[in-house]
């Protein structure tokens, strides 16, 4: 399943509606490429082995790098190798894909902007973006507001598309009803967030010691952080309430 | 901070984008593009723009530039599926026995704003919407999900049109 991209921008004195359209551009090269729905995609080619190395798009070795990377960053708890069907760096992709488009409205000259790939959000600007962080249990509730300066993902149990497993036995693992970090980079943001719900609760001390943050939700409802992270508000309403 | 928004989608992964993202007490611009499906052929050509006016609201108005259309493309309509959120009937477009664009031929949020849209990732941009409404916030965090109602009526169209998904 496809997911919805939204962009929003302050033009500044860029040409926004030119830096919206090489946004949309990248964004729509990312799914010509990595698309698992189209049989003729180079993801589609690599997985049936039709692609010899040399004859790998540049965008694909980025992308198995990265898969790479996030997968020893996160201590294998993130492994885009170990899915039910072969190797599906979907989740990373979306991230990657959101924050290139980032890039592109930023180089476009546009002073502000942000790019919501279903949730997992890339900005820029000299002020924050104030991020919601959905209640697990409700789609229209907030469990905290976050203030995002780069990237902020989040990964749930509670999620159909695509089943969680642990790597590690590829057991089905969803220890946490929600995961939502914080940093730099929104791909490596994901691949944390997927992480920490496989891992569960013990994994936070694992986010707290690379340059991310990290706020969680656990299946009794209790709502852990790291130290750092960048809480603007919470919401005392919601399902998920706050641990001391 | 008062930013001048502007909001366009586009695809990643299959299907994508719509706009109508409200910013309270700023005037907005929407630009919603073209895309293809899940199973499409990735040349969604289509384009809407809408200026809106009403702060809270989600766009009003919009005209629309014709996609170029090529011979034998045909339309089937889903079921009309209601869930907490509103209505919404799926409407796909074929051509060659390949999906080339999903739209509403209906939808109706339950806050009685008709929704000028015709993208399948209304669902998703509702719900954005409706939260980011009641908090002050600019976006939303959230682990991606689709709507039961988006799915049945879109199975629905799937079995009319005698294809398999």
């Amino acid at each position: 399943m496809g997911t919805a991209v939204s962009i929003s921008v302050d033009p500044g004195s860029g040409d926004a509606a030119a830096a919206i359209a090489d946004a949309c551009a990248v964004l729509h090269a990312a799914d010509e490429t990595f698309s698992t729905f189209k049989a003729g995609s180079a993801l589609s080619r690599h997985r049936r082995g039709e692609l010899r190395e040399e004859e790998l798009p540049a965008d694909m070795l980025e992308v198995l790098e990265l898969s790479a990377r996030a997968a020893r960053l996160t201590g294998g708890f993130f492994d885009p190798w170990a899915m039910p069907g072969g190797f599906d760096p979907t989740g990373l992709v979306k991230g990657w894909a959101a924050q290139r488009a980032a890039r592109c409205l930023r180089e476009g000259g546009v002073s502000a902007a942000m790019v919501n790939a279903g949730g997992d959000v890339a900005c820029f600007g000299t002020a924050p973006w104030r991020i919601g962080v959905r209640d697990p249990g409700d789609p229209e509730r907030l469990v905290c507001v976050a203030d995002v300066r780069e990237a902020i993902a989040t990964s749930g149990g509670y999620e159909r598309t695509c089943e969680l497993l642990d790597p590690h036995d590829r057991l089905p693992a969803a220890r946490l009803l929600q995961a939502t970090v914080v940093g730099e980079d929104l791909a490596l943001a994901d691949a944390y967030a997927t992480a920490l719900v496989v891992r569960g609760e013990r994994g936070l001390a694992m986010v707290d010691e690379t340059p991310y943050e990290a706020v969680i939700v656990t299946r009794d409802g209790r709502m852990l952080a790291t130290p750092g992270f960048p809480i603007a508000a919470l919401q005392p309403g919601s399902r998920a309430t706050a641990a001391g | 901070m008062r930013r001048a928004s502007m909001i366009a989608g586009g695809a990643v992964l299959g299907i994508a984008g719509v706009i109508a993202l409200p910013r309270p007490s700023t005037p907005q611009q929407v630009a919603v593009a073209g895309n293809s499906a899940a199973a499409g052929s990735g040349t969604g050509s289509t384009a809407s723009a809408a200026e809106e006016t009403t702060p809270g609201t989600a766009a009003s108005s919009a005209s629309t530039r014709a996609a170029s259309t090529k011979p034998a493309a045909r339309t089937v309509t889903g079921s009309l599926a209601t869930d907490q959120y509103g209505q919404l009937q799926v409407k796909l477009t074929i051509r060659n026995g390949r999906i080339t664009r999903v739209g509403f031929s209906t939808f109706i949020a339950n806050d009685g704003h008709s929704v000028q849209i015709d993208q399948t990732a209304a669902p998703v941009l509702i719900r954005e919407t409706i939260a980011a409404q009641s908090a002050h916030i600019q976006g939303v965090s959230g682990a991606t999900y689709t709507s039961d109602a988006y799915q049945q009526s879109l199975q629905a169209a799937i079995d009319k049109a005698g294809l398999n998904a």
